[in-house]
């Protein structure tokens, strides 16, 4: 999953980020209003973090202006005013959620998980593809009862793959959702970790999940 | 002491002019008609003692006869009496019943007498003498004597009385109507025009802090209250504004706060979610650091602005020597100017100084040098001047970026970044409104003037040549 961060204060971006990809999401970071509407008009992002007040154009115009592009992306805003009128304007126009600061990094990553949850019309945050059960809040993934021990990285493309499932996901996609602008560009990353991930969900299993369709991406889904 | 009402004030006065009025007005009147009705009896008596005379004829042989009166003369049933009596003292002429005694003589002089007497019918009474010259016979050619008669008239006053007391009855009657009239209608007219204050009253009591922008409609207010009224709307306004900029600030700190905090926050929580190097924990202990020193910083502006803004600022005038002051200032941040590859310059003269307080001028001189080493482009330069005899105390001038003329007045205002991003949040909008507030209690004036290639000169003058050019 790949977070947008809007946050001008660079200390807290940097916790944000920095927490984000410790628990498996691709975060990108930008830091006035203009660059987060630049970045946010490519839709490649699962949720956006918002702070309001922005150096350029403050985060309720860059809101308003995704909004009429079309842009749906979930936006969670951070505000430094607890004022009931900054929420009731943010929600109006068109904000998900809000955390008003300061907060606990727990409750921006629970936030945003509800948010990215309701993006892909899951209720709930554990997804079970056959035997094979992905809980995005305890970050756990289990095939057959057994927990399946994934990396930062594979967790993550598990994850976005889960929230698809049954749909093809291509590696572009895989590469929009899965890495930011900080990951090393390279032309076979997303084929290299899709070989890790099925080595540790497939191997030694009756029945493999996670399909490839030659010439237009991957699957996660029972055998059809 | 005891506090009266203004109602009751106005009340009093009014009714004690009116009582006032309408007693002397009661006495003049009484005093004129009495004096009328008298003046009238009088007259009927002269006039009766004229007619009584004119019945009288000096004859040729010196007698006096009676002719026959053409107007009846009076009787005593008219409750009025008279007598006549020759020079020598012979009665010739009265209406008294036979028997009765003379009516009472005055001494004989020519002016009238007028007297008050018992009449012979034992009332009170008013008595003329008169002396006439009886006329003599039209045909008569001999001159008159000159013999006088002395004519008496004597009428009762008992009627006249009667009348001057009904009159008093009357005019006591009708002054306490018209006094209680007066009285009902000064009160209803105090109560009337006491009761706009009532209603201003009313309008002030309505006005509490959620209702600051409340005014006294001054097109309903009498003129006197006006200029009251002007002021205290005037006053409101002024209270109204404060409130407003206490809010804004408190939110304004409020936010500069949260944001910071947050920050601090995030970076502790992140280093403890696992296992970290050494190395990662320095980073994170060392950004912890970072962020809290610009929250004391925060903080501490914050209570400078507070404290300049109470006016309860002690202020202990001193020779500051100004190169030294930039220079110590300069100090504190040659660090941060190093690392942005900023040339820094004083060309203050060693011998400048300055009567003001120390501690205060290093306030606002340390803001504006660690401003321009936030906030100049990377690798520009930043020159320190002064001109005390231009009035100029100090001169922090930047190459820039340019500020419109628009800008260089926001930036003295709470709060206000121009550009937060650039600075990593280290400066908090709050340095320049110090700066500003601070020069203000020493009696400078401190303003920010673009100079030539977009640069920047942010400069304190003294108030007298404030409009000195560099």
């Amino acid at each position: 999953m790949r977070i947008l961060v809007v946050e001008d204060y660079a200390p807290l971006a940097q916790s944000i980020c920095g927490t984000l990809r410790e628990n498996g999401y691709a975060a990108d970071h930008v830091a006035d209003g203009e660059e987060a509407l630049a970045f946010g008009q490519t839709g490649n992002y699962d949720a956006v973090v918002l702070d309001l007040m922005l150096p350029k154009l403050d985060g309720l115009s860059v809101l308003s202006k995704l909004r009429a592009q079309g842009i749906d992306t979930p936006v969670l805003i951070l505000t430094a005013r607890d004022g009931v009128r900054d929420r009731v304007q943010g929600l109006d126009e068109g904000a998900y959620d809000y955390l008003v600061k300061p907060f606990a990094l727990a409750e921006l990553l629970a936030r945003l998980r509800a948010l990215i949850r309701r993006r892909y019309n899951t209720a709930r945050n554990t997804v079970q593809i056959g035997d094979l059960v992905v809980d995005s809040s305890a970050r756990k993934v289990t095939r057959a009862g057994q927990l399946v021990h994934l990396s930062a990285r594979e967790f993550a493309l598990l994850e976005y793959l889960a929230s698809r499932k049954g749909q093809v996901v291509t590696r572009a996609e895989i590469w929009d959702h899965v890495y930011d602008f900080a990951s090393e560009p390279s032309s076979n990353v997303v084929d290299v970790y899709i070989g890790y991930l099925r080595k540790k969900i497939d191997h030694g299993q009756a029945s493999r999940l996670l399909h490839t369709r030659r010439g237009q991406g991957y699957l996660l889904g029972e055998d059809e | 002491m005891k506090r009266w009402s203004l109602r009751r004030r106005l009340s009093l006065a009014v009714v004690a002019a009116v009582t006032i009025v309408i007693a002397c007005f009661s006495l003049v009147l009484d005093a004129a008609f009495e004096r009328s009705l008298w003046r009238e009896f009088d007259g009927r008596l002269i006039e009766t003692a004229r007619r009584v005379a004119g019945t009288l004829e000096e004859a040729e042989d010196g007698d006096l006869e009676v002719e026959p009166a053409t107007v009846p003369l009076p009787e005593p049933t008219d409750a009025t009496w008279f007598e006549v009596w020759t020079d020598r003292g012979e009665v010739v002429l009265r209406n008294l019943p036979e028997g009765q005694a003379d009516l009472q003589r005055q001494p004989t002089v020519l002016r009238p007498i007028f007297v008050d007497l018992q009449s012979p019918g034992g009332q009170q009474a008013r008595s003329l003498q008169l002396q006439v010259e009886p006329h003599t016979e039209a045909h008569a050619e001999a001159p008159p004597s000159g013999r006088m008669v002395t004519v008496v008239v004597v009428r009762d006053t008992v009627t006249l009385r009667q009348e001057i007391a009904d009159f008093r009855k009357l005019m006591a009657g009708a002054g306490v109507a018209a006094f209680l009239l007066a009285a009902l209608l000064s009160l209803l007219a105090v109560r009337g025009a006491l009761g706009v204050l009532d209603d201003i009253g009313a309008q002030i009591e309505r006005i509490d802090s959620s209702h600051l922008g409340d005014r006294l409609k001054l097109d309903d207010l009498p003129s006197e209250v006006v200029p009251a009224g002007r002021k205290l709307n005037e006053l409101l306004q002024r209270l109204e504004a404060s409130f407003e900029r206490e809010r804004r600030f408190n939110e304004d700190v409020s936010h500069e706060l949260r944001t910071p905090l947050s920050g601090l926050l995030g970076i502790l929580e992140l280093a403890a979610a696992r296992e970290r190097t050494p190395a990662e924990y320095r980073e994170a202990i060392e950004r912890a650091t970072q962020v809290t020193r610009d929250m004391r910083r925060l903080v501490i502006n914050i209570l400078e602005l507070a404290r300049a803004e109470s006016s309860a600022l002690e202020i202990r005038k001193e020779p500051v020597p100004l190169r030294e002051l930039v220079d110590v200032t300069f100090a504190a941040v040659s660090d941060r100017a190093q690392a942005r590859k900023l040339k820094f310059t004083n060309q203050v003269d060693e011998a400048a100084t300055m009567q003001s307080d120390a501690g205060l001028m290093r306030v606002i001189v340390s803001n504006l040098v660690s401003n321009a080493v936030d906030y100049t482009d990377e690798g520009g330069w930043i020159t320190a001047e002064s001109a005390p005899a231009d009035g100029i105390v100090v001169a922090i001038t930047d190459s820039g970026p340019a500020l419109t003329s628009e800008q260089r007045e926001r930036v003295f205002q709470r709060f206000v970044r121009l550009d937060g991003a650039r600075t990593h949040g280290a400066h908090h909008g709050i340095g320049l409104s110090l700066v500003r507030a601070l020069t203000e209690q020493l009696g400078l004036v401190a303003s920010a003037e673009a100079r030539q290639d977009g640069a920047i000169s942010f400069v304190v003058r003294t108030r007298a040549q404030g409009g000195a050019q560099l």
